[in-house]
Protein backbone atom coordinates (compact mmCIF):
# COMPACT_ATOMS: atom_id res chain seq x y z
CA UNK A 1 0.00 0.00 0.00
CA UNK A 2 1.68 3.43 -1.08
CA UNK A 3 5.26 2.16 -1.06
CA UNK A 4 7.68 3.26 -2.91
CA UNK A 5 9.43 -0.10 -4.91
CA UNK A 6 13.20 0.23 -6.29
CA UNK A 7 15.01 -1.06 -8.69
CA UNK A 8 16.98 -3.61 -6.48
CA UNK A 9 13.95 -4.56 -4.51
CA UNK A 10 12.17 -5.44 -8.68
CA UNK A 11 15.06 -7.30 -9.08
CA UNK A 12 14.63 -9.19 -6.04
CA UNK A 13 11.03 -9.86 -6.75
CA UNK A 14 11.89 -11.02 -10.07
CA UNK A 15 14.87 -13.53 -9.33
CA UNK A 16 12.96 -14.90 -7.08
CA UNK A 17 9.95 -15.50 -9.17
CA UNK A 18 12.23 -17.03 -12.25
CA UNK A 19 14.16 -18.30 -9.69
CA UNK A 20 17.56 -17.20 -11.01
CA UNK A 21 20.26 -16.28 -9.48
CA UNK A 22 19.84 -11.98 -8.48
CA UNK A 23 22.61 -11.50 -11.33
CA UNK A 24 20.97 -12.51 -14.03
CA UNK A 25 17.95 -10.70 -12.99
CA UNK A 26 19.94 -7.68 -12.78
CA UNK A 27 22.36 -8.24 -16.20
CA UNK A 28 18.49 -8.83 -17.55
CA UNK A 29 16.57 -5.61 -16.05
CA UNK A 30 19.46 -3.81 -17.27
CA UNK A 31 19.88 -4.27 -20.10
CA UNK A 32 15.98 -3.98 -20.81
CA UNK A 33 16.29 -0.86 -19.16
CA UNK A 34 19.11 0.44 -21.69
CA UNK A 35 17.49 -0.71 -24.49
CA UNK A 36 14.15 1.18 -23.28
CA UNK A 37 15.72 4.00 -22.78
CA UNK A 38 17.58 4.32 -26.22
CA UNK A 39 14.23 3.35 -27.97
CA UNK A 40 12.41 5.81 -26.31
CA UNK A 41 14.84 9.26 -26.28
CA UNK A 42 15.54 7.92 -29.96
CA UNK A 43 12.24 9.21 -30.59
CA UNK A 44 10.65 5.40 -31.35
CA UNK A 45 7.40 3.92 -30.41
CA UNK A 46 7.97 1.23 -27.93
CA UNK A 47 5.36 -1.70 -27.82
CA UNK A 48 5.50 -4.47 -24.73
CA UNK A 49 2.23 -6.65 -24.77
CA UNK A 50 2.28 -7.36 -21.26
CA UNK A 51 2.67 -3.48 -20.46
CA UNK A 52 1.77 -1.36 -22.83
CA UNK A 53 3.05 1.66 -25.42
CA UNK A 54 5.63 4.51 -24.73
CA UNK A 55 5.21 6.81 -27.96
CA UNK A 56 6.60 10.09 -28.16
CA UNK A 57 3.69 12.79 -29.06
CA UNK A 58 4.57 16.86 -31.22
CA UNK A 59 2.96 19.14 -28.61
CA UNK A 60 2.48 22.72 -30.41
CA UNK A 61 4.25 25.18 -30.28
CA UNK A 62 1.93 27.74 -27.56
CA UNK A 63 1.92 31.52 -26.53
CA UNK A 64 2.14 31.57 -22.64
CA UNK A 65 3.37 34.36 -20.60
CA UNK A 66 6.27 34.78 -17.63
CA UNK A 67 4.82 34.54 -14.43
CA UNK A 68 7.29 37.10 -12.91
CA UNK A 69 7.26 39.32 -15.74
CA UNK A 70 4.21 39.43 -16.95
CA UNK A 71 5.98 39.55 -20.85
CA UNK A 72 4.00 36.79 -23.56
CA UNK A 73 6.77 34.19 -24.50
CA UNK A 74 5.96 31.36 -26.87
CA UNK A 75 6.73 27.36 -25.66
CA UNK A 76 8.48 25.84 -28.76
CA UNK A 77 6.67 22.69 -30.37
CA UNK A 78 8.46 19.43 -28.76
CA UNK A 79 8.54 15.97 -28.26
CA UNK A 80 6.56 14.25 -24.79
CA UNK A 81 6.64 10.78 -24.16
CA UNK A 82 3.10 9.34 -23.05
CA UNK A 83 1.97 6.21 -21.93
CA UNK A 84 -0.74 4.26 -22.94
CA UNK A 85 -0.77 0.94 -20.97
CA UNK A 86 -2.63 -2.25 -22.45
CA UNK A 87 -5.95 -3.47 -21.72
CA UNK A 88 -5.35 -6.39 -19.77
CA UNK A 89 -3.44 -3.53 -17.63
CA UNK A 90 -6.29 -1.43 -17.62
CA UNK A 91 -8.17 -3.71 -16.55
CA UNK A 92 -5.88 -5.51 -13.63
CA UNK A 93 -5.35 -1.96 -11.96
CA UNK A 94 -9.05 -1.20 -12.13
CA UNK A 95 -10.10 -4.17 -10.84
CA UNK A 96 -11.87 -2.31 -7.51
CA UNK A 97 -13.91 -0.17 -9.61
CA UNK A 98 -14.47 -2.92 -12.31
CA UNK A 99 -18.29 -3.16 -11.47
CA UNK A 100 -18.93 0.77 -12.04
CA UNK A 101 -20.81 1.47 -15.56
CA UNK A 102 -21.02 5.04 -17.12
CA UNK A 103 -24.49 6.45 -16.17
CA UNK A 104 -26.95 8.37 -17.56
CA UNK A 105 -28.24 11.39 -15.90
CA UNK A 106 -31.47 12.51 -15.82
CA UNK A 107 -32.29 16.15 -17.55
CA UNK A 108 -33.39 17.28 -14.22
CA UNK A 109 -31.39 16.40 -11.69
CA UNK A 110 -28.73 19.25 -10.28
CA UNK A 111 -25.49 19.53 -12.31
CA UNK A 112 -23.53 19.04 -8.51
CA UNK A 113 -25.99 16.28 -8.09
CA UNK A 114 -26.10 14.83 -4.82
CA UNK A 115 -29.30 12.31 -5.21
CA UNK A 116 -27.51 10.52 -7.89
CA UNK A 117 -23.90 10.25 -6.54
CA UNK A 118 -25.49 8.65 -4.00
CA UNK A 119 -25.59 5.32 -5.15
CA UNK A 120 -22.04 5.51 -6.91
CA UNK A 121 -21.04 7.14 -2.84
CA UNK A 122 -22.49 4.49 -0.96
CA UNK A 123 -20.17 1.44 -3.05
CA UNK A 124 -17.06 4.14 -2.88
CA UNK A 125 -16.59 2.82 0.48
CA UNK A 126 -12.33 3.15 0.43
CA UNK A 127 -12.68 7.10 1.04
CA UNK A 128 -16.46 6.94 2.20
CA UNK A 129 -15.22 4.98 5.42
CA UNK A 130 -12.15 7.71 6.48
CA UNK A 131 -14.75 10.57 5.51
CA UNK A 132 -17.51 8.83 6.98
CA UNK A 133 -16.78 9.02 10.99
CA UNK A 134 -15.36 12.42 10.49
CA UNK A 135 -18.69 13.59 9.39
CA UNK A 136 -20.82 12.11 11.90
CA UNK A 137 -18.50 12.93 14.56
CA UNK A 138 -19.80 16.85 13.46
CA UNK A 139 -23.08 16.05 13.81
CA UNK A 140 -22.86 14.50 17.28
CA UNK A 141 -20.76 17.14 18.53
CA UNK A 142 -23.70 19.30 17.75
CA UNK A 143 -26.50 17.95 19.85
CA UNK A 144 -24.04 16.80 22.74
CA UNK A 145 -22.90 20.31 23.17
CA UNK A 146 -26.47 21.54 23.52
CA UNK A 147 -27.69 19.05 25.19
CA UNK A 148 -25.17 18.53 28.05
CA UNK A 149 -25.63 22.09 28.61
CA UNK A 150 -29.60 22.09 29.37
CA UNK A 151 -29.19 19.82 32.14
CA UNK A 152 -26.30 20.92 34.10
CA UNK A 153 -27.02 24.55 34.92
CA UNK A 154 -24.04 27.26 33.31
CA UNK A 155 -23.09 27.75 37.23
CA UNK A 156 -22.51 24.59 38.11
CA UNK A 157 -20.45 23.98 34.72
CA UNK A 158 -18.39 27.16 36.27
CA UNK A 159 -17.47 25.56 39.60
CA UNK A 160 -16.58 22.57 37.13
CA UNK A 161 -14.06 23.99 35.97
CA UNK A 162 -12.47 26.35 38.96
CA UNK A 163 -11.86 23.62 41.43
CA UNK A 164 -9.71 22.21 38.96
CA UNK A 165 -7.69 25.55 38.50
CA UNK A 166 -7.45 25.97 42.62
CA UNK A 167 -6.02 22.28 43.11
CA UNK A 168 -3.70 23.00 40.66
CA UNK A 169 -2.11 26.28 42.47
CA UNK A 170 -2.83 24.39 45.59
CA UNK A 171 -0.74 21.95 44.96
CA UNK A 172 2.57 23.40 43.98
CA UNK A 173 2.17 26.74 45.83
CA UNK A 174 2.08 25.60 49.69
CA UNK A 175 4.12 22.69 51.30
CA UNK A 176 3.50 18.95 50.38
CA UNK A 177 1.25 18.23 53.65
CA UNK A 178 -0.92 20.68 52.59
CA UNK A 179 -1.59 19.37 48.94
CA UNK A 180 -1.38 15.52 50.56
CA UNK A 181 -4.23 16.66 52.72
CA UNK A 182 -6.35 17.54 50.28
CA UNK A 183 -6.38 15.03 48.28
CA UNK A 184 -6.92 12.48 50.82
CA UNK A 185 -9.74 15.21 51.78
CA UNK A 186 -11.41 14.31 48.55
CA UNK A 187 -11.21 10.67 48.65
CA UNK A 188 -14.49 9.88 50.14
CA UNK A 189 -16.04 12.36 48.00
CA UNK A 190 -14.44 10.62 45.14
CA UNK A 191 -14.82 7.15 45.77
CA UNK A 192 -18.53 6.59 45.62
CA UNK A 193 -18.43 8.49 42.55
CA UNK A 194 -15.68 5.65 41.00
CA UNK A 195 -18.30 2.95 42.19
CA UNK A 196 -21.26 4.62 40.64
CA UNK A 197 -19.79 5.99 37.29
CA UNK A 198 -16.84 4.80 36.83
CA UNK A 199 -15.47 7.82 35.52
CA UNK A 200 -11.46 8.19 34.29
CA UNK A 201 -10.25 11.38 35.59
CA UNK A 202 -11.46 10.55 39.13
CA UNK A 203 -10.14 6.98 38.87
CA UNK A 204 -6.85 8.67 38.49
CA UNK A 205 -7.57 10.86 41.75
CA UNK A 206 -8.09 7.98 43.95
CA UNK A 207 -5.18 5.97 42.94
CA UNK A 208 -2.97 8.63 44.28
CA UNK A 209 -5.04 9.01 47.69
CA UNK A 210 -4.07 5.80 49.54
CA UNK A 211 -0.41 6.38 49.01
CA UNK A 212 -0.92 9.30 50.68
CA UNK A 213 -3.72 8.14 53.51
CA UNK A 214 -0.89 6.86 56.19
CA UNK A 215 1.14 10.18 56.25
CA UNK A 216 -1.60 13.03 56.42
CA UNK A 217 -4.16 11.18 58.65
CA UNK A 218 -3.74 13.80 61.53
CA UNK A 219 -3.96 16.70 59.41
CA UNK A 220 -6.77 16.46 57.87
CA UNK A 221 -8.88 17.77 60.51
CA UNK A 222 -7.43 21.04 60.52
CA UNK A 223 -6.99 21.37 57.06
CA UNK A 224 -10.54 20.36 56.44
CA UNK A 225 -12.41 23.36 58.06
CA UNK A 226 -9.70 25.71 55.58
CA UNK A 227 -10.67 23.34 52.75
CA UNK A 228 -14.12 22.92 53.39
CA UNK A 229 -15.47 25.60 50.94
CA UNK A 230 -12.92 23.68 48.24
CA UNK A 231 -14.22 20.12 49.08
CA UNK A 232 -18.08 21.57 48.37
CA UNK A 233 -16.57 23.31 45.26
CA UNK A 234 -14.57 19.85 44.29
CA UNK A 235 -17.56 18.30 44.64
CA UNK A 236 -19.64 20.21 42.94
CA UNK A 237 -17.25 20.25 40.23
CA UNK A 238 -16.65 16.32 40.11
CA UNK A 239 -19.96 15.70 39.94
CA UNK A 240 -21.25 18.25 36.81
CA UNK A 241 -17.94 16.64 35.07
CA UNK A 242 -19.38 12.83 35.90
CA UNK A 243 -22.68 13.98 34.69
CA UNK A 244 -21.29 15.45 31.62
CA UNK A 245 -19.46 12.37 30.80
CA UNK A 246 -22.20 10.14 31.55
CA UNK A 247 -24.01 12.06 29.08
CA UNK A 248 -21.90 12.24 26.26
CA UNK A 249 -21.53 8.56 26.42
CA UNK A 250 -24.74 7.70 26.26
CA UNK A 251 -25.30 10.57 23.58
CA UNK A 252 -22.17 8.96 21.79
CA UNK A 253 -23.90 5.05 22.52
CA UNK A 254 -27.38 6.70 20.94
CA UNK A 255 -25.96 8.34 17.72
CA UNK A 256 -24.09 4.80 16.86
CA UNK A 257 -26.85 2.11 17.56
CA UNK A 258 -25.73 0.64 14.30
CA UNK A 259 -22.30 0.39 15.49
CA UNK A 260 -23.37 -1.09 18.59
CA UNK A 261 -25.66 -3.45 17.20
CA UNK A 262 -23.22 -4.87 14.71
CA UNK A 263 -20.55 -5.19 16.79
CA UNK A 264 -22.40 -6.95 19.31
CA UNK A 265 -24.25 -9.05 16.25
CA UNK A 266 -20.61 -9.78 15.24
CA UNK A 267 -19.37 -12.37 17.37
CA UNK A 268 -22.48 -14.72 17.31
CA UNK A 269 -23.08 -14.37 13.81
CA UNK A 270 -19.53 -14.79 12.98
CA UNK A 271 -19.90 -18.05 15.22
CA UNK A 272 -22.65 -19.39 13.14
CA UNK A 273 -21.08 -19.05 9.83
CA UNK A 274 -17.40 -20.53 11.17
CA UNK A 275 -19.30 -23.27 10.66
CA UNK A 276 -19.00 -22.95 6.73
CA UNK A 277 -15.66 -22.40 7.52
CA UNK A 278 -14.16 -24.79 9.16
CA UNK A 279 -13.20 -27.12 6.38
CA UNK A 280 -11.48 -24.78 4.47
CA UNK A 281 -8.80 -22.17 4.90
CA UNK A 282 -10.52 -19.38 6.64
CA UNK A 283 -8.36 -16.64 4.34
CA UNK A 284 -9.97 -18.07 1.63
CA UNK A 285 -11.86 -15.83 -0.63
CA UNK A 286 -14.77 -17.43 -1.64
CA UNK A 287 -15.19 -20.59 -0.18
CA UNK A 288 -17.51 -23.32 -1.62
CA UNK A 289 -18.56 -26.12 0.52
CA UNK A 290 -20.35 -28.84 -0.18
CA UNK A 291 -23.53 -30.04 1.50
CA UNK A 292 -21.31 -33.21 2.78
CA UNK A 293 -19.00 -30.84 4.65
CA UNK A 294 -21.51 -29.14 6.68
CA UNK A 295 -23.08 -32.66 7.73
CA UNK A 296 -19.07 -33.10 8.91
CA UNK A 297 -19.26 -30.16 10.45
CA UNK A 298 -22.54 -30.52 12.28
CA UNK A 299 -20.57 -33.76 13.88
CA UNK A 300 -17.86 -31.24 15.63
CA UNK A 301 -19.63 -28.34 16.26
CA UNK A 302 -22.83 -29.25 18.02
CA UNK A 303 -24.06 -25.65 19.08
CA UNK A 304 -24.74 -24.43 15.33
CA UNK A 305 -25.84 -27.86 14.35
CA UNK A 306 -29.92 -26.59 14.63
CA UNK A 307 -28.63 -23.29 12.71
CA UNK A 308 -27.00 -25.57 9.83
CA UNK A 309 -29.88 -27.81 9.78
CA UNK A 310 -32.21 -25.43 9.77
CA UNK A 311 -32.00 -24.26 6.32
CA UNK A 312 -30.89 -27.51 4.48
CA UNK A 313 -29.53 -26.40 1.04
CA UNK A 314 -29.78 -29.05 -1.79
CA UNK A 315 -27.04 -25.91 -3.59
CA UNK A 316 -23.47 -25.44 -2.31
CA UNK A 317 -23.58 -22.38 -0.40
CA UNK A 318 -21.59 -19.45 -1.25
CA UNK A 319 -19.31 -17.17 1.24
CA UNK A 320 -17.66 -14.19 0.89
CA UNK A 321 -15.90 -11.74 3.45
CA UNK A 322 -16.51 -7.92 3.23
CA UNK A 323 -13.12 -6.46 2.44
CA UNK A 324 -11.55 -3.56 1.53
CA UNK A 325 -12.65 -2.25 -1.20
CA UNK A 326 -15.31 -5.20 -1.58
CA UNK A 327 -18.54 -3.84 -1.35
CA UNK A 328 -22.24 -6.01 -1.52
CA UNK A 329 -22.38 -4.40 -5.29
CA UNK A 330 -19.09 -6.21 -6.19
CA UNK A 331 -20.02 -9.42 -5.29
CA UNK A 332 -22.94 -9.17 -6.61
CA UNK A 333 -21.06 -8.16 -9.99
CA UNK A 334 -18.46 -10.70 -9.54
CA UNK A 335 -21.51 -14.21 -8.61
CA UNK A 336 -24.29 -13.36 -10.52
CA UNK A 337 -22.57 -10.81 -13.29
CA UNK A 338 -24.76 -7.64 -12.68
CA UNK A 339 -23.98 -5.32 -9.50
CA UNK A 340 -27.86 -4.34 -9.37
CA UNK A 341 -28.64 -7.91 -7.98
CA UNK A 342 -27.19 -6.98 -4.43
CA UNK A 343 -30.61 -6.54 -3.13
CA UNK A 344 -30.53 -10.27 -3.20
CA UNK A 345 -27.49 -10.47 -0.74
CA UNK A 346 -28.71 -7.76 1.91
CA UNK A 347 -31.60 -9.93 1.83
CA UNK A 348 -30.31 -13.30 2.47
CA UNK A 349 -28.14 -11.58 5.22
CA UNK A 350 -30.69 -8.69 6.54
CA UNK A 351 -29.60 -10.43 9.78
CA UNK A 352 -26.30 -9.36 9.98
CA UNK A 353 -26.12 -6.26 7.80
CA UNK A 354 -27.95 -3.30 9.58
CA UNK A 355 -27.00 -0.97 7.10
CA UNK A 356 -26.39 -1.82 3.35
CA UNK A 357 -23.90 1.04 2.36
CA UNK A 358 -21.99 0.33 5.70
CA UNK A 359 -20.94 -3.31 6.24
CA UNK A 360 -18.49 -3.53 7.96
CA UNK A 361 -14.92 -4.95 6.84
CA UNK A 362 -14.80 -8.49 7.92
CA UNK A 363 -18.62 -9.36 7.83
CA UNK A 364 -18.70 -12.95 6.65
CA UNK A 365 -21.78 -12.66 3.78
CA UNK A 366 -23.41 -15.95 2.60
CA UNK A 367 -24.22 -15.01 -1.41
CA UNK A 368 -27.35 -16.85 -2.34
CA UNK A 369 -28.22 -18.93 -5.30
CA UNK A 370 -30.24 -16.41 -7.46
CA UNK A 371 -32.70 -19.05 -8.22
CA UNK A 372 -34.17 -19.33 -4.70
CA UNK A 373 -35.30 -15.62 -5.53
CA UNK A 374 -36.63 -16.77 -8.91
CA UNK A 375 -34.25 -14.12 -10.40
CA UNK A 376 -32.58 -14.98 -13.37
CA UNK A 377 -29.43 -12.53 -14.19
CA UNK A 378 -29.87 -12.09 -17.85
CA UNK A 379 -33.09 -10.86 -17.84
CA UNK A 380 -33.79 -7.13 -17.72
CA UNK A 381 -37.03 -7.27 -16.31
CA UNK A 382 -35.55 -8.74 -13.27
CA UNK A 383 -32.55 -6.30 -13.38
CA UNK A 384 -35.49 -3.68 -13.43
CA UNK A 385 -37.08 -5.39 -9.94
CA UNK A 386 -34.01 -5.29 -8.11
CA UNK A 387 -33.03 -1.66 -8.80
CA UNK A 388 -36.58 -1.01 -7.46
CA UNK A 389 -35.96 -3.07 -4.58
CA UNK A 390 -32.74 -1.01 -4.25
CA UNK A 391 -34.34 1.82 -4.42
CA UNK A 392 -37.29 0.73 -1.59
CA UNK A 393 -34.17 -0.40 0.86
CA UNK A 394 -32.48 3.38 0.43
CA UNK A 395 -35.65 5.14 1.07
CA UNK A 396 -36.07 3.13 4.35
CA UNK A 397 -32.83 3.23 5.30
CA UNK A 398 -33.15 6.83 5.15
CA UNK A 399 -36.56 7.20 7.27
CA UNK B 1 9.63 -0.88 -31.99
CA UNK B 2 7.68 -3.95 -31.50
CA UNK B 3 7.33 -6.24 -28.63
CA UNK B 4 9.28 -8.71 -31.14
CA UNK B 5 11.70 -6.75 -31.88
CA UNK B 6 12.62 -5.95 -28.63
CA UNK B 7 12.76 -9.48 -26.93
CA UNK B 8 15.21 -10.11 -30.47
CA UNK B 9 17.91 -7.47 -29.41
CA UNK B 10 17.54 -8.02 -25.52
CA UNK B 11 17.84 -12.03 -26.70
CA UNK B 12 20.91 -10.78 -29.07
CA UNK B 13 22.51 -8.57 -26.12
CA UNK B 14 22.00 -11.16 -23.08
CA UNK B 15 22.65 -14.04 -25.32
CA UNK B 16 20.29 -16.81 -24.27
CA UNK B 17 16.95 -18.02 -25.81
CA UNK B 18 14.33 -16.06 -26.91
CA UNK B 19 11.67 -18.41 -24.18
CA UNK B 20 13.64 -16.81 -21.80
CA UNK B 21 13.76 -13.34 -22.42
CA UNK B 22 10.05 -13.59 -22.94
CA UNK B 23 9.54 -15.36 -19.67
CA UNK B 24 11.53 -12.64 -17.86
CA UNK B 25 9.96 -9.94 -19.82
CA UNK B 26 6.49 -11.23 -18.90
CA UNK B 27 7.30 -11.50 -15.18
CA UNK B 28 9.12 -7.98 -15.10
CA UNK B 29 6.03 -6.51 -16.57
CA UNK B 30 3.86 -8.77 -14.46
CA UNK B 31 5.33 -7.87 -11.42
CA UNK B 32 4.99 -3.89 -12.38
CA UNK B 33 1.31 -4.33 -12.65
CA UNK B 34 0.84 -6.75 -9.66
CA UNK B 35 2.23 -3.96 -7.69
CA UNK B 36 0.97 -1.10 -9.17
CA UNK B 37 -2.51 -2.95 -8.39
CA UNK B 38 -1.60 -2.56 -4.15
CA UNK B 39 -1.22 0.95 -5.20
CA UNK B 40 2.73 0.45 -4.53
CA UNK B 41 4.67 2.97 -7.11
CA UNK B 42 7.81 1.65 -9.17
CA UNK B 43 10.73 3.69 -9.22
CA UNK B 44 12.97 2.76 -12.14
CA UNK B 45 16.18 4.71 -12.23
CA UNK B 46 16.75 6.01 -15.42
CA UNK B 47 13.33 5.47 -17.09
CA UNK B 48 10.82 6.80 -15.10
CA UNK B 49 7.95 5.77 -11.90
CA UNK B 50 5.25 3.45 -12.71
CA UNK B 51 2.25 4.07 -10.12
CA UNK B 52 -1.58 3.95 -9.86
CA UNK B 53 -3.90 6.76 -9.22
CA UNK B 54 -7.35 7.24 -8.17
CA UNK B 55 -9.50 9.22 -10.39
CA UNK B 56 -12.52 11.20 -9.14
CA UNK B 57 -16.16 9.86 -10.89
CA UNK B 58 -17.10 13.05 -12.85
CA UNK B 59 -20.23 14.03 -14.92
CA UNK B 60 -19.16 14.80 -18.86
CA UNK B 61 -21.76 15.64 -21.63
CA UNK B 62 -22.28 13.95 -25.10
CA UNK B 63 -21.88 16.87 -26.91
CA UNK B 64 -23.90 15.15 -29.74
CA UNK B 65 -26.53 14.19 -27.77
CA UNK B 66 -26.16 16.72 -25.03
CA UNK B 67 -26.96 13.84 -22.69
CA UNK B 68 -24.80 14.05 -19.29
CA UNK B 69 -23.38 10.90 -17.79
CA UNK B 70 -22.19 9.94 -14.68
CA UNK B 71 -18.34 8.61 -15.69
CA UNK B 72 -17.35 6.37 -12.70
CA UNK B 73 -14.17 6.78 -10.45
CA UNK B 74 -11.61 4.36 -11.71
CA UNK B 75 -7.95 3.62 -10.94
CA UNK B 76 -5.46 4.46 -13.58
CA UNK B 77 -1.83 3.31 -14.29
CA UNK B 78 0.46 6.20 -15.01
CA UNK B 79 4.19 6.00 -16.00
CA UNK B 80 6.18 9.66 -15.54
CA UNK B 81 9.15 9.74 -17.60
CA UNK B 82 12.20 11.07 -15.97
CA UNK B 83 13.49 14.10 -16.78
CA UNK B 84 16.55 12.72 -18.46
CA UNK B 85 14.75 11.20 -20.82
CA UNK B 86 11.92 14.47 -20.99
CA UNK B 87 14.64 16.29 -21.76
CA UNK B 88 16.72 14.23 -24.45
CA UNK B 89 12.69 14.12 -25.94
CA UNK B 90 12.55 17.90 -25.93
CA UNK B 91 16.03 18.45 -27.56
CA UNK B 92 14.85 16.39 -30.88
CA UNK B 93 13.03 18.13 -33.48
Amino acid sequence: MNKKITMSELVDILAQKHNCPKRIAENFVKELLTLMTDTISSGETLRINGLGVFKPTWVEERASVNVQTGEPTVIPGHYKLTFTPAKAVREAINEPFACFCVEELPDDAPIVADAPLVDEMGDDSADEEAEAPATEDKNIEQPSVSETATPVPSEQEVPAEQPHFIEKEEEVAPAEIDEKAIENVEEPTADPVVADEEQAPVIAEDTTAPVVDETSTPIVDATNNNSKAYVKGIWQGVLATVVVFVVAIALLLLCFPTYRTTLSQLPEYAGSLFAHNEPTALSCDTIEVAPVDTAVVDSIVSDTLSLVVAEPEVLPVVVDTIRRGVFLTNMSYKHYGHKAFWVYIYEENSHIISNPDNVPVGTVITIPPLEKYGVDANDTTDINVALEKARLIKQAMKR
Amino acid sequence: MEHKDLVKKLQQRLDTTREEVESMLDLFCGTIVERCSQMDSIMIQGLGTFEARKKMERVSVNPATGKRMLIPPKIVLVFKPNSAIKNQLKARK
